[in-house]
């Protein structure tokens, strides 16, 4: 996730330190308060409770990513050999192995949600409904990859806002959008052809953007989503929503 | 993998409080236009990458996915306004 990294008028500074509910958490050097990695709420320490706001970080190609943000800059990391090599390890565990559980890991899991394999990929979105309290959705992705190769898209509702979660094929990257827009709001279907995925009120979702029936592109904010293991968003939303259960 | 007990750290908590040393965060403290690193293949077209999407005219910050599984944490400024990526 993204977040701004300042409490009560201080500047933190994160590190890993530590590990809850199997997922790698966060400490802050100036109070060594623990922190949600996901949530960006603060565990333990003296900064308990407090709540960083946060801003979405997305999933896309690099190719997609330049086609939404042609003015994005990128942060690349010079990393050692040693360095790439552990990344190397770690990235291909959580993309295409990922069955082992290092036992320092598992020891902290309080539960295990049995509902889907621990291991399995998928989009979480979550969004804050008025009373401040997020509902959170779990969407497998195996699940989005068979919707989008019938050739349906998917429109959801989450909390009261409507939104439509897709799957990009070539990337293999899942995502949400949020149809708040005018032009988007009554949207109940949505099928992909070659355009993009097509909305029953005409609007066209490509690479990554919402455009309207003239071309024009429209405002499809992004909820809070992350690409990640069923068993990771489970202990971080307990009881969250499983799409299609 | 290097580790240490600090304060406070509880045997009865679900949490481990061990810093994890093996992941070192990321100081951003440059950055290149995405444009220019596609071109120059510094990243591969498909290659899969996490946008920090801020907001009020703020430029969004690409990051490659691999590299944050690595790092776990990057931290810089974006038009002097401090933010912090976690993965």
């Amino acid at each position: 996730m993204g977040m701004i990294p300042e409490a009560h008028g201080q500047r933190l500074t994160f590190y890993a330190g530590g590990l809850y509910e199997g997922l790698v958490v966060m400490r802050d050097r100036e109070t060594r308060s623990v922190w949600n990695h996901i949530t960006g709420e603060c565990l333990k320490g003296g900064l308990a409770g407090v709540r960083l706001p946060l801003v979405p970080l997305l999933h896309f190609s690099a190719e997609d990513a330049h086609g939404r943000y042609p003015t994005a800059h990128l942060a690349y990391s010079r990393l050692t050999l040693f360095q790439r090599v552990v990344a190397f390890f770690t990235e291909a565990n959580r993309v295409y192995a990922g069955r082992f559980f290092f036992p320092f890991f598992k020891k902290t899991l309080s539960t295990i949600d049995r509902r889907r394999p621990s291991w399995e990929l998928g989009l979480g979105v979550w969004v804050e409904g008025a009373d401040g309290v997020a509902s959170a959705r779990y969407y497998p992705k195996k699940t989005l990859r068979r919707l989008d190769r019938s050739g349906r898209g998917l429109i959801d509702e989450l909390s009261g806002r409507k939104l439509m979660v897709y799957y990009d094929g070539r990337s293999g990257i899942p995502g949400a959008i949020l149809l708040s827009a005018p032009d988007v709001r009554e949207a109940t279907q949505a099928r992909r052809d070659d355009d993009g995925i097509v909305l029953d009120t005409g609007a066209v979702f490509r690479e990554g953007s919402l455009y309207d029936t003239g071309g024009a592109p429209l405002f499809a904010p992004r909820p809070m989503q992350l690409f990640t293991r069923w068993y990771g968003f489970a202990a971080t939303f307990p009881g969250c929503d499983v799409y299609g259960e | 993998m290097t580790r240490h007990e600090p304060e406070g750290a509880s045997k009865k908590s679900r949490t481990s409080t061990k810093e994890i040393t093996l992941f070192v965060p990321f100081d951003v403290t440059r950055t290149t236009p995405l444009a220019d690193a596609l071109e120059r293949r510094v990243v591969r077209p498909g290659e899969p990458m996490l946008v920090l999407e801020p907001g009020e005219g703020r430029p969004p910050l690409v990051f490659v996915t691999s590299q944050m599984t690595y790092h776990h944490v990057a931290q810089g400024e974006l038009a002097g306004e401090p933010y912090a990526v976690t993965f």
